[in-house]
């Protein structure tokens, strides 16, 4: 189970890093449009679209590995007197009964769209640069299937919270938060 | 009733700790399956695509970016040491060189809780050590800190500007004299309380100041004026309305990376940290963005519609009543949620009200800015307290803390007043700079 867990995160990780360098390529595209703007008169026709896509790149496919490092903010100044185990269940029953089901039918939407975008070549219209569009819903579909297991790796972690607090972080605890490898 | 129960409900889910922005889905699917049944899945990642296609908030990771650099960059001591030379000799100079630090730091990022947790982490104990009172300590690093909610460029705005479907540029020239004009009264109150009761803000050594005019002048041109350079020209082109936002902010972005390039400081690691850390608070933030839109469709095809028109004819407020009654609920909010939630879930049902009653959007905006920003500092529920104690002393208490920020409070609360009885404050700069009327 916890290799199982343990893969999950590193999936999550994994993943994460090209939504990290996209971040460099948001600032490098933005950049260079601003240099062919303004310094050579030579726009380019498709910093606009980049903008967008990099942007939603960037916190789809960084969304599971937030969750794993415990950054998605919480208010736990209440929730935190409550005793542990009554936390790790109130996570797991919300996280369970709610979250998860949204998440996979919204994940399910976005995966279709993808795959039909893909199959037929579906271009962007209401652009000038015209790209397809499959690469961009690939994108938001790959964050959401991870977030979606992710999701999962924490219900189980919440689960073994309810049978021992002990055996697994609290649900304010933030492990290895921001230390950025 | 069916609508309006959604906020207990999601109350209910936030203060049981489960994440707000996976709160604000839940309860959007939830009531969402009574409201649009079997659709409901497609209008939910309508919404996500709708803010995944949404150009204007790639400011957002931009702007952390250039603050996340500037976190890790030596930028924030050069900036404290040079600030603290020609300040410092003032009755409370360092508090004031701390306040100044944070006003232009602020400037340069939109990461709430960076200015403060940064300059908190020099500044403190620098203050300790001169033996400044702590309330006046505490007081300093949470209202310095705040600055960032007002600053421009503050990420509040841009999701605001987004939401309200505002002009950033607008926004942001429209906060400039209020947040200015904080920063001043920040200041003078320092001074005169220092110069009152000196025990309290004793200035600094000889030493730091009485240094050689050319030294002094060096040590400006390599620390305050790149970092003011640097500030002004981002903030300077999308207020004069040459480059948007996102334009500017990549700028902004690439002239950090050559600074921190220029103090020998670039490497790979710390653009990797500065990467990791803007996707992990861009996932944080958007996801609240994505969870709030999807609250806010359901709330009013849910009934809240017809819920908020019905209670504003029942009511019938003033357009002044109107405005102090939703400045009064952002600020119970927003000493509970973290803003963009209350910006999110506030803004639908408040705009229409407010279009309909003729109250300038621009206006409102500059408001509620500084409403979240006073909930930010107001205890006992304060962000800024929070982060302060992350980086603060043992010596100083939760009590030094209450009653230290309790005349920053007042302050904020004087510039609200002043802005909310002279609108020109907020509306004037963004007529003259951006040439709308």
């Amino acid at each position: 189970m916890q290799g199982l867990l343990h893969l999950v995160d590193r999936l999550s990780e994994l993943v994460s890093r090209i939504g990290m360098v996209l971040v460099l390529g948001l600032v490098v595209a933005m950049f260079y449009e601003v240099v062919a703007r303004y310094l050579f008169n030579a726009p380019t026709r498709w910093s606009y679209d980049i903008s967008y896509m990099f942007n939603a790149g960037i916190f789809l496919l960084g969304s599971a590995y937030t969750l794993s490092i415990n950054q998605h903010i919480r208010i736990d100044f209440l929730s935190q007197k409550l005793p542990l185990r009554a936390q790790h269940f109130a996570n797991l029953a919300v996280l369970g009964c709610l979250f998860l089901p949204a998440m996979v039918w919204i994940t399910y939407r976005a995966t279709r769209s993808a795959w039909n975008a893909f199959m037929s070549g579906k271009v962007e219209v209401v652009s000038p640069w015209a790209p397809v569009i499959w690469p961009f819903e690939s994108a938001i579909a790959l964050g959401l299937i991870c977030l979606c297991l992710q999701v999962c790796a924490q219900l189980v972690r919440h689960l073994l919270g309810v049978m021992d607090p002990a055996s697994v972080p609290g649900p304010s605890d933030q492990p290895n938060a921001m230390s950025g490898r | 009733m069916f609508a309006a129960s959604m906020f207990p409900a999601l109350f209910l889910l936030i203060f049981l700790g489960i994440p707000v922005s996976f709160s604000l889905i839940c309860i959007s699917f939830a009531y969402g399956l009574f409201v649009f049944d079997s659709v409901l899945g497609g209008v939910l990642a309508d919404r996500l695509y709708g803010i995944a296609s949404s150009p204007a908030l790639s400011a957002v990771p931009l702007f952390v970016f250039m603050g996340a650099m500037l976190e890790r960059s030596s930028i924030a001591e050069r900036l404290f040491e040079a600030t603290q030379m020609w300040l410092g000799r003032l009755p409370g100079g360092l508090a004031i060189a701390t306040i100044g630090m944070c006003a232009i730091f602020a400037a340069s990022t939109g990461i709430i809780g960076a200015v403060e947790v940064v300059v908190g982490m020099m500044a403190i104990p620098a203050m300790m050590k001169l033996g400044y009172h702590k309330g006046l300590i505490s007081g300093t690093i949470c209202a310095g800190g705040s600055l960032g909610t007002i600053i421009p460029p503050s990420i509040v705005v841009i999701i605001y500007g987004s939401v309200a479907e505002l002009s950033i540029g607008e926004l942001f020239a429209g906060i400039i004299i209020p947040g200015g004009l904080m920063v001043v009264l920040f200041m003078a109150y320092i001074l005169i309380r220092a110069m009152l009761r000196p025990q309290d803000g004793p200035p600094v050594p000889r030493e730091v100041y009485d240094i050689p005019l050319p030294t002094k002048l060096w040590r400006t041109l390599t620390a305050i004026l790149p970092a003011t350079v640097l500030v002004t020209s981002v903030l300077g082109a999308i207020l004069t309305g040459i480059a948007s936002p996102t334009e500017a902010a990549a700028v902004g972005a690439v002239g950090t990376i050559i600074l921190t390039a220029i103090y020998r400081e670039l490497s790979l690691s710390l653009l990797w940290q500065a990467m990791r850390k803007t996707m992990t608070i861009s996932a944080m933030v958007m996801f609240i963005v994505v969870g709030g839109t999807m609250f806010s469709s359901v709330f009013l095809v849910g009934g809240g519609n017809t819920l908020i028109s019905g209670a504003v004819t029942q009511f019938d407020l003033s357009p002044q009543a109107m405005v102090a009654l939703f400045l009064f609920v952002v600020f119970l909010l927003g000493f509970v949620l973290d803003w963009v939630t209350v910006v999110l879930i506030c803004l639908p049902i408040f705009l229409p009200l407010l279009r309909a009653a003729g109250v300038d959007q621009i206006w409102f905006a500059v408001l509620v800015v500084v409403v979240i920003q006073t909930a930010y500092l107001t205890p006992p529920m304060a962000p800024a307290i929070f982060f302060l104690k992350t980086v603060a002393p043992k010596e100083i208490t939760y009590q030094d803390m209450y009653k230290g920020v309790a005349p920053f409070v007042v302050l904020e609360l004087i510039v609200l007043l002043i802005v909310i009885m002279m609108p020109w404050t907020a509306t004037y700069l963004p007529t003259i700079l951006l040439g709308f009327d």
